[in-house]
């Protein structure tokens, strides 16, 4: 387990460093911004850093977990974008991110934790997000798919009614 | 087998010793992931942060609604109250969900923090548009009261979470103790096992060790034994070892051996049948031959090669043995030539010995006498013709012919004896003159040579039987004249001496008085001088008639009487001379007419009668009784006088015999036995039944006469 985990990681922060340059130039958010990125990113449409709606999230790709979670102990199936695409979007460069959320909640979680594909999940049992039930974005890591993510340490990493991700 | 078992039982307890150290060590790792599980999800820590975070989020709405109230414009839209409304109604719903809205549930929290979502849900028309003071206080009041009972509900969910943690911390420390016991339980097994290899490998090299000293005197042994040759090879016949006796054998160094085939290093092993016997020994079967050949000086000589199949190293190899025996194969050539000699010895005794034998036989067949020897249990060797011929061995034992067998059939002849029919091995030597048949005697010897063999003879002695009979009864009737003679003198001079005396003393008498004796006087001597004479004259013709009988001069003349008149008469006169006698008579009215000789049965008569008369005292009294039974006419006399003793009785008929109780009475001793020959000669008897002091029965008995002898007499 350890050794596949680490060389992904090796190749995600390979794969980042490469598609970054590759990508067009972040347009400007139009509808009411959901997600800003800051920090270590290539790409950026404001003073803030890069700033997406959720209509440009959407564009990014789609990805759906099935899975418990710390506050529910029935399986939810979560739609959202993979978090891996949207970082390559903005092409960031480090190694963890400090997530903060609109109930200023914080938290740093490392990249390395892209191997187990978490999304930013807006529609839970294909119900969009609000601010009131966790919205509009949610990390969710397939916690039933990898016995080593039911662990409060992960648990923690869920950030709901995500805003900020800070690339350090 | 104990070993076996041993080792069985070893490898079980070591199965066993590992199986419960894998189970202790399965519990162990059980109750620590267990462990683990509960550390991993930490619900209460969480429960507290959701509620305080909650409890937070309601005072910041409070003071949004404050701030509104007060008529305030918020340029971050972050600080309005709408926004600050989603943030808690997000926090209480995830309050009220998943297993914290249990646990609030449990606390019984829950209806109030539902109640403070549903208004909030309600005042989301009041948040949108701008506030009115009024509604903004009253809802900030609401909220207000929320907060406190958030602060309630943290405070009763860490009570909780303390309770929980002591009930948790008291499992960690079972977790810890079984654990420990597990672990105790885990080293204990491995240090048993440990034990068990350390044992193991001491006890492998131990067995190692052995094996190479075993190895080491093994090849000190094969390489130290110069008077055998030893020899190992493969199924290909290719020599593996080669020791020194070996080389003396053969000349052939070892080192020059070792590695070459068998065939090319001596003739020996190119032979066929040697070849065959490796080969076989290298298939599993022992083989022992002896090869004879001449060595390269010319000399005979023979080797002893033993040949045996061995495992080896999952090989089968072969070994053979080869030893020098030339020395004892010629002495057994020699042994055998001297054998060979010696038989043709044996067989010309032997035929020496059968003709002996044959002729002893003939002699043994040709003599008179049987003979016959038997071995010393009495089994039949030989016997000839004579035995064979023997009445009773011709009647009884042709059958079995054992010794024990042979004695019994004599067993029933004349003059055998206990010792004939209890005769059993080991036999005793024995001599016996036998009556075979009708005047044939035998003497039957049994004589015994060496302790072994046991020879019987049989020889006639009948003739010598006859002479030795007529001598004997010479002698007898020389003896009986003898004593007679002596009996005679004895009786002599006491019967015939007092008649003389009185013959003497009466004429003495007469002679002395001559004249003066007076005519009464003289009558009575002269009467004594005849009683005297008459007995003398009696004595006499006792004594004569005794002579005649030993002289068989009496003659018998039968004739047919009555014996009742002839007794009668007898004792009419017998009344004249003696008077006083009281005779007494049982007689039948008919005659009884018997056969004899008158004279001569009178003399029976008067002898019985006078004896009874005799012995009887004073008063006599007799008692005569005539019977008839059957052919015989019986005649007894009866007397109650002095009885003869009991121990005399058999002796009374002797010649000159007198009983003690007859002495002082006049008696020659001859009269019943005069009286019983008497009857032997008419073929009767005289019986006699007498009690001292009682008084005696003597009865004689006679032939009754038959018609024809009737009608003679007449």
């Amino acid at each position: 387990m350890q050794r596949p985990a680490a060389f992904s990681s090796l190749l995600v922060f390979f794969g980042l460093a490469t598609l970054s340059h590759a990508a067009e130039p972040l347009p400007p958010a139009k509808g009411p911004v959901i997600l800003t990125i800051s920090g270590k990113v290539d790409q950026t449409n404001s003073a803030a850093g890069a700033q997406f709606d959720r209509e440009m999230l959407e564009t990014l790709g789609r990805a759906s977990i099935t899975t418990r979670s710390e506050v529910s102990s029935i399986p939810q199936v979560f739609d959202g974008v993979p978090l891996r695409a949207v970082l390559e979007r903005v092409g960031a460069k480090g190694n963890a991110m400090r997530a903060t959320a609109l109930n200023d909640y914080v938290i740093v979680i490392p990249l390395e934790d892209l191997q187990f594909d978490p999304i930013l999940a807006m529609r839970a049992d294909n119900r969009v997000l609000t601010v009131r039930d966790k919205g509009p974005l949610w990390i969710v890591y397939p916690r039933d798919a990898h016995k080593v993510l039911q662990d409060i340490r992960y648990d923690s990493r869920w950030v709901w009614q995500l805003s900020k991700l800070n690339i350090e | 087998m104990r070993l076996n078992l041993h080792s069985y039982k070893a490898a079980l307890v070591t199965l066993a010793a590992m199986a419960s150290l894998i189970v202790c060590l399965g519990f162990t790792v059980a109750r620590l992931f267990e462990l683990e599980r509960e550390f991993r999800t930490d619900a209460m820590y969480a429960n507290t942060w959701y509620v305080t975070q909650a409890q937070f989020e309601a005072a910041i709405f409070a003071e949004s609604l404050a701030r509104a109230a007060g008529g305030e414009t918020f340029a971050n839209p972050e600080h309005a109250p709408s926004f600050r409304a989603d943030i808690l109604i997000s926090r209480l719903a995830v309050l009220l969900e998943g297993p914290q809205g249990r646990t609030l549930e449990i606390l019984g929290v829950s209806s109030d923090l539902k109640q403070a979502y549903l208004q909030l849900t309600m005042a989301d028309d009041i948040l949108q548009g701008t506030i009115d003071h009024e509604a903004a206080t009253r809802l900030r009041e609401q909220i207000r009261d929320l907060s406190y009972k958030l602060r309630d509900a943290a405070n009763r969910i860490v009570w909780l979470s303390r309770e929980e943690a002591v009930a948790k911390r008291s499992n960690y420390l079972q977790v810890v103790f079984e654990s420990v016991a597990y672990l105790s339980g885990i080293v204990l097994c491995a240090a048993f096992l440990m034990v068990r290899l350390f044992k193991g490998v001491q006890e492998a090299s131990q067995a190692k060790q052995l094996l190479k000293q075993e190895q080491e005197l093994s090849d000190l042994v094969i390489s130290n034994i110069s008077n055998q040759g030893i020899v190992m090879f493969d199924g290909q016949l290719r020599c593996l070892l080669w020791n020194p006796g070996m080389e003396d054998l053969l000349t052939i160094k070892p080192d020059q051996a070792v590695g070459r085939r068998m065939q090319d290093l001596d003739r020996l092993f190119a032979k066929e049948d040697v070849v065959g016997a490796l080969t076989r020994a290298t298939e599993g079967t022992s083989s022992i031959f002896e090869d004879e050949s001449a060595t390269s000086e010319g000399h005979e000589r023979c080797l002893e090669i033993n040949c045996f199949p061995v495992f080896m190293a999952e090989r089968k190899l072969g070994i053979a043995f080869i030893r020098d025996v030339t020395e004892q194969w010629l002495a057994r050539k020699q042994a055998e030539r001297q054998n060979f000699d010696l038989e043709i010895k044996v067989l010309q005794r032997t035929a020496a010995l059968r003709q002996a034998e044959r002729r002893l036989i003939a002699a043994i067949n040709s003599a008179s006498e049987g003979f016959a020897a038997f071995d010393w249990t009495g089994k039949l060797l030989f016997a000839n013709d004579q035995i064979w011929a023997a009445a009773p061995v011709s009647l009884w034992c042709r059958e079995e012919m054992s010794l024990t067998a042979f004695l019994q059939c004599f067993a029933m002849c004349e003059g055998a004896d206990r010792r004939l029919v209890n005769a059993q091995s080991p036999f005793e030597e024995l001599e016996f003159d036998l009556l075979m048949k009708k005047d044939t005697w035998s003497r039957l010897s049994l004589t015994k040579a060496d302790g072994a063999t046991i020879f019987v003879r049989l020889t006639d002695i009948t003739g010598y039987k006859q002479v030795a009979r007529a001598l004997e009864s010479a002698l007898a009737r020389e003896r009986e004249t003898t004593n007679a003679y002596r009996s005679f003198v004895s009786m002599v001079s006491h019967q015939f001496r007092t008649p003389l005396a009185i013959l003497d003393s009466s004429a003495q008498r007469i002679l002395r008085r001559g004249a003066a004796m007076t005519e009464d006087e003289l009558v009575t001597r002269i009467q004594k001088i005849r009683n005297a004479g008459t007995r003398l004259t009696r004595l006499v013709d006792s004594v004569l008639n005794a002579a005649k009988l030993d002289a068989g001069t009496i003659e018998l003349n039968p004739a047919s009487y009555n014996l009742v008149d002839l007794v009668m008469d007898i004792c009419e006169r017998q009344k004249e001379v003696s008077a006083q006698a009281d005779i007494r008579f049982d007689v039948p009215d008919l005659p009884a007419r018997v056969y004899c000789d008158g004279m001569l049965i009178e003399q029976v008569v008067v002898n019985l009668l006078s004896n009874a008369i005799k012995y009887s005292g004073n008063t006599p009294v007799v008692e005569i009784k005539i019977w008839m039974d059957g052919s015989r006419a019986f005649c007894s006399v009866r007397d109650w006088g002095i009885g003869i003793p009991a121990d005399e009785l058999p002796k009374i008929f002797d010649r000159f015999y007198r009983a003690r109780t007859a002495s002082g009475i006049a008696g020659t001793g001859i009269g019943l036995n005069f009286a019983q020959r008497i009857m032997h000669l008419h073929g009767g008897e005289i019986q006699v039944e007498s009690y001292e002091a009682a008084g005696s029965l003597f009865t004689f008995d006679l032939p009754i006469a038959n018609a024809d002898q009737t009608q003679q007499a007449a």
